[in-house]
């Protein structure tokens, strides 16, 4: 019952997709009021980037393209503990959060044989997944009333989901709800060859269903 | 255990009244002063985060049970604690009387610390800054400081001197 | 004994709570207030906080030439330069203990159970006027510590000095720290032969929160 807003993100900072799972919300939020949470959330992107502690510079993503410019600076030079603390790791959660996923479970099997969906196989035994280099990006909003969760793929596309606080979901346990989501939209969507990159979804059936049966084993809803 | 990148205190007129970062390697310290045009510039844009994040989930909240505004003197309010990112986190305490302390840490996803700013607020700032009679009530003195327009701060040398012993063993 | 006493309170809030929500709370906030009176509070001797406020409001009134408009406008001023500070010092004493004042009522029983008992040591009645939307703490004959020992000659007392008018700048200058804006006023002191003494709160309205430029 914790999850309330799923949004998905285009790298310009375009909504193209959300997915509300609270009536209230549904009820009171119009299109462009979400669109406006969208575009606001996308430049809190931009703002951690530019607050980034000094001491956190250097491995910030944009810190080598300046470096070229300044050739007299010294080299990049990060010893090997420093380095150790980024990538994030994020500990794994199976899908249904710990309860194995049983063979006579219909609906999981299918989702899981039809897609390349993170914790299948590959991920099976391991405890941790590493996340890529994410140093100012947002993973987490703490409030007293709500909980927002990020995960920015590679490319750029940011998933984000809003739940309140009836339940403390960590943010572990959403990063790989989230790259599961991630790997979804990968599969029914951008493979679809009516859709255009960067647009909105709109339309799309088959990507709605699955996201709310993955949401309903994901005991979110 | 915790590592602190910097601290800053916001006062109820968008304004920073006290910076401080600190540099792990060298211990070396930054501070907002007059004339740094550095730390203003990233004191705006630290308090535009805690700000829009604020408002941002605020109103959400309210669209979500379905709060209808309806004593204007009391409304509803909700307190913004932390936003974490890929390799720091910001802690914020607001009080009532509208401050904001925000210390910014290392990721630590079990240290909350909300004790260690409700320490500074009610035993440095309170003893310090708030019963010093030579401080100013109010650091904004006319109507075209407010709105995150104003430049003073407080410049306290026995507040400094206890915000460093507070902070130095945690860094 | 006094556990009796305490045991008979928890009784009788708990009979009450039944019935009205209001009433318990206002006991709450009673015993809140005589906690962190007891507890967190520093106490100086009552004599000596008397005759320092009594030898600097005669310095004031000789200072003004005994204007007593003046010198009321100066005391409220100087109120509020206290009220402004000392709001920072209530809400960190009584932080986290304190329920959130829902309405007007709750704000003046807040005030005078918990603001007043901690820092005078005295409990006013709290008259709450619906229609007017207005507050008024009323101080019995010989309640408002302030006016211990005082008697007003006179040609001050026809020009309507408001002795404990500081009272009101406090007050005043520590709601507009939690964005409250309103007027607060003596109506009427036991010092100038009234009946009781009476601060009265109105037009309280909320003062809103300053965004910064360009938003």
């Amino acid at each position: 019952m914790s999850l309330e807003s799923l949004l998905i993100i285009n790298k310009s900072g375009g909504l193209i997709y959300n997915k509300n799972f609270n009536d209230n919300i549904e009820k009171n939020i119009n299109s462009n009021d979400m669109l406006i949470l969208a575009s606001t959330l996308h430049s809190a992107f931009t703002l951690t980037n530019c607050i980034l502690p000094e001491v956190l510079q250097k491995y910030s993503e944009s810190y080598n393209d300046s470096k070229e410019r300044k050739e007299n600076e010294e080299e990049l030079d990060v010893t090997d503990s420093e380095r150790n603390k980024f990538p994030i790791k994020v500990k794994y959660y199976p899908i249904g959060n710990k309860v194995n996923i049983t063979t006579n479970n219909m609906i999981a099997n299918e989702l899981l044989r039809e897609t390349t969906m993170i914790g299948t196989e590959l991920f099976y035994n391991k405890k941790d997944i590493i996340d890529y280099e994410q140093v100012s990006c947002i993973r987490h909003i703490d409030s007293d009333v709500l909980d927002v969760y990020f995960y920015q793929s590679i490319t750029g596309i940011k998933f984000i989901s809003i739940s309140n606080k009836k339940e403390n979901l960590g943010v572990d346990r959403m990063t790989c709800f989230m790259m599961r989501v991630y790997s979804l939209f990968s599969d029914v969507v951008l493979k679809n060859p009516f859709y255009s990159v960067e647009m909105p979804i709109r339309k799309n059936k088959l990507f709605d269903d699955k996201i709310q049966m993955l949401v309903e084993m994901e005991n979110l809803v | 255990m915790v590592k602190i990148y910097s601290f800053w205190i916001f006062d109820r007129h968008c304004n920073c009244i006290y910076a401080v970062e600190f540099d792990t390697d060298k211990k070396e310290i930054q501070r907002l002063t007059t004339n740094s045009s550095y730390m203003h510039e990233k004191a705006k844009l630290m308090y535009g985060l805690i700000f829009s994040m604020s408002k941002l989930t605020n109103t959400y909240h309210q669209k979500s049970i379905d709060y209808k505004e309806t004593d204007e003197l009391f409304p509803l309010e909700t307190n913004f604690k932390k936003i974490s990112t890929g390799s720091y986190s910001i802690h914020t305490l607001k009080t009532k009387t509208g401050l904001i302390f925000s210390l910014v840490t290392d990721i630590n996803d079990q240290d909350r610390m909300e004790i260690e700013l409700q320490y500074i607020y009610r035993e440095i700032y309170l003893k310090h800054v708030t019963l010093n009679p030579f401080e100013y009530n109010d650091y904004a003195l006319s109507e075209s400081e407010t709105k995150g327009e104003g430049f003073r701060h407080i410049e306290n040398s026995n507040f400094d001197k206890d915000i460093y012993a507070f902070i130095e063993p945690l860094l | 004994m006094s556990s009796n006493i305490s045991s008979e309170k928890t009784n009788e809030s708990s009979t009450v709570s039944q019935v009205d929500p209001d009433y318990q709370k206002e006991i709450f906030l009673k015993q809140l207030g005589e906690h962190v009176y007891q507890q967190n509070m520093k106490k100086i001797n009552a004599e000596f906080f008397n005759v320092t406020y009594g030898s600097f409001v005669r310095t004031l009134i000789d200072f003004y030439d005994s204007d007593a408009d003046k010198c009321n406008e100066k005391l409220k001023a100087m109120g509020e330069s206290i009220g402004s500070r000392l709001i920072d010092d209530f809400y960190s004493k009584v932080t986290n203990q304190i329920p959130r004042c829902s309405n007007l009522k709750d704000l003046g029983n807040t005030i005078a159970y918990v603001g007043f008992k901690m820092y005078i040591n005295t409990v006013p009645r709290v008259i709450f006027d619906e229609t007017n939307r207005t507050i008024k703490f009323r101080f019995e004959s010989n309640a408002n510590i302030f006016n211990k020992f005082v008697e007003l000659p006179d040609d001050i007392k026809e020009k309507k000095l408001y002795y404990s008018n500081i009272v009101s700048g406090i007050i005043k200058a520590a709601l507009a720290g939690i964005a409250l804006n309103c007027d607060v006023e003596f109506i009427s002191d036991t010092l100038l032969d009234d009946q009781y003494t009476d601060i009265q709160i109105s037009n309280v309205t909320r003062i809103k929160d300053e965004v910064p430029m360009g938003q």
